[in-house]
């Protein structure tokens, strides 16, 4: 009978910790989503989720888009060479094109 | 007359169950440093803060439910004095160090809560149900961590019961009710302890009259016993030892979690906890969308204070019990008797909600940081506790 209460017991003990364990792995803040995190250097970088992937079900640089950000000879392309402002020229403090969305492979 | 001497040579130390003791303290060991991991070290120190509190219970049998039985039945008060005494030293110290509202710069809080309707049918209740059930708050989970498995169902009812409540306290709140009061804030730290010492001295005379009316002469509370690591280990303490260690623990408490002990919020947490994981909407409870209890529902079981410190209750009176070589005693369990465990944990759980507490959370807390709700809950569930004694034949618990 004693060792029947031991088992019992010992029984409890593993199922009331398999229960708190999967209530902290459900309660504990979830990560990131994997595109969404990133290495220290490419920290905030929106091309983590690179929009222009070659397999992006939406991908916004595709050659025939309508709207692709960073054509060419789009009026609004933000880091055209001849742009006044330029973001991304070289010595730019804030430069946005580090979250280049159209770059073929972005850094992680 | 209140002294009485034991001798050190007649203490033979028990036969430890070794294989538990070493499995327990690897569980202590094992949770103290995951929670210091996975929460941080204070909660890792409230954890092990419990485990201290289950060892002093259980070696000290420091039981609320079967001092105020024996004082209904036989008019002995002893265990009734210790826990007089253990409230009388925690409110000398705590009063003060919560009229300082912080210390070292962490906010403190009180067992402040309203007085009402719900305390006093809540704590009745619950005074009736710790006859039945066999335990209160503390005593069912340090007899739960020695093993006893009709205390297990007493448990497991007491969870049901206590989430229960948690659906029905907005409506018992809706009843005739008073405003929470502090003894500390509305008199000040040295008349609040001194007329929480005036009233704990008051029923612990009322108490020795009554013993000695009856007996003629006192039990001592106060036995002089060598302590001696051995008896440290194995037990069993003087009750006087349970005393001033619970006194100084719910002290540190206070100063560590910013609350003093408390255990049945758990209880009702972990009842909603499992309904949610069930599928049932348990955060849609009005009680649940309140700000404590839904961060409570809202975080990790082992970011609750309360719960970490009943965890390691659990553990620490499973150390003391094997230590002792008692773990998991053989018990019979009849069938009146598991009824009468599953009724009264039901009754106490249910209860405990409504009156904000247990013995621990309600009465010992409450009355040592001044609320005057603790008075109420004193008395109602003493109350309830003479009513119950006087239905246990009914169980065959007698």
């Amino acid at each position: 009978m004693k060792d029947r209460n031991t088992l019992l017991f010992g029984s409890v003990f593993v199922l009331a910790t398999a229960a708190i364990a999967a209530d902290h792995l459900r309660h504990v803040a979830p990560p990131p989503p994997a595109t969404a995190v990133s290495a220290p250097a490419v920290s905030g970088n929106p091309c983590a989720a690179n929009p222009c992937a070659a397999g992006a079900a939406v991908n916004p640089c595709a050659a025939g888009a309508a709207t692709n950000p960073c054509a060419a000879s789009a009026a609004t392309n933000p880091c055209a060479a001849s742009a006044a402002t330029n973001p991304c020229a070289a010595g730019a403090a804030t430069n946005p094109c580090a979250a280049n969305p159209c770059a073929a492979a972005p850094a992680r | 007359m209140f002294m009485s001497l034991t001798s050190a040579s007649s203490y033979n130390p028990p036969q430890s169950d070794r294989g538990t003791v070493l499995a327990v303290v690897l569980a202590i060991l094992l949770g103290a440093i995951g929670l210091t991991e996975l929460i941080g070290l204070r909660q890792s120190a409230l954890f092990l803060i419990g485990g201290l509190c289950g060892v002093t219970l259980y070696h000290a049998a420091f039981g609320f439910t079967g001092g105020w039985r024996r004082f209904v039945l036989e008019r002995r008060s002893t265990a009734l004095r210790g826990q007089l005494l253990m409230i009388a030293i925690a409110a000398v110290a705590m009063i003060p160090m919560l009229a300082g509202g912080t210390l070292l710069g962490k906010p403190l809080v009180g067992a402040i809560a309203p007085l009402g309707v719900s305390v006093l049918f809540g704590a009745a209740l619950f005074g009736f149900g710790m006859q039945l059930g066999g335990g209160c708050g503390s005593g069912t989970l340090f007899t739960v961590g020695g093993g006893s498995a009709r205390m297990l169902v007493t448990l497991a009812f007491f969870i049901a019961g206590a989430v229960i409540g948690t659906a029905h306290l907005p409506w018992w709140l809706e009843l005739p009710s008073w405003t929470a009061v502090s003894l500390g804030a509305a008199l000040g730290a040295l008349p609040a302890v001194a007329l929480t010492l005036a009233g704990l001295g008051a029923i612990a005379g009322l108490a020795v009259w009554s013993e000695r009316r009856r007996h003629g002469e006192l039990e001592p509370l106060f036995v002089a016993t060598p302590p001696g690591v051995a008896r440290l280990l194995h037990g069993p303490w003087p009750l006087l030892w349970g005393a001033l260690a619970l006194a100084l623990l719910n002290i540190v408490t206070l100063a560590v979690a910013g609350h003093p002990w408390s255990i049945t919020f758990a209880f009702g947490l972990w009842g909603a906890k499992l309904l949610q994981a069930v599928g049932v909407p348990v955060e849609t409870w009005t009680f649940w969308t309140w700000p404590g209890p839904a961060k409570g529902l809202a975080q990790s079981v082992l970011a609750d204070s309360t719960s970490v410190m009943d965890f390691g209750l659990i553990l620490g009176a499973a150390l003391a019990a094997s230590l002792a070589g008692r773990f998991a005693p053989k018990a019979k369990l009849p069938w009146p008797s598991l009824l009468a465990a599953a009724l009264g944990g039901l009754l106490m759980g249910y209860g405990a909600r409504l009156s904000f507490g247990c013995n621990i959370g309600a009465l010992f807390s409450g009355i040592a940081t001044g609320s005057l709700h603790g008075w109420l809950w004193f008395a109602a569930a003493f109350a309830g506790s003479y009513v119950g004694v006087r239905l246990r034949p009914l169980f065959r618990l007698d």
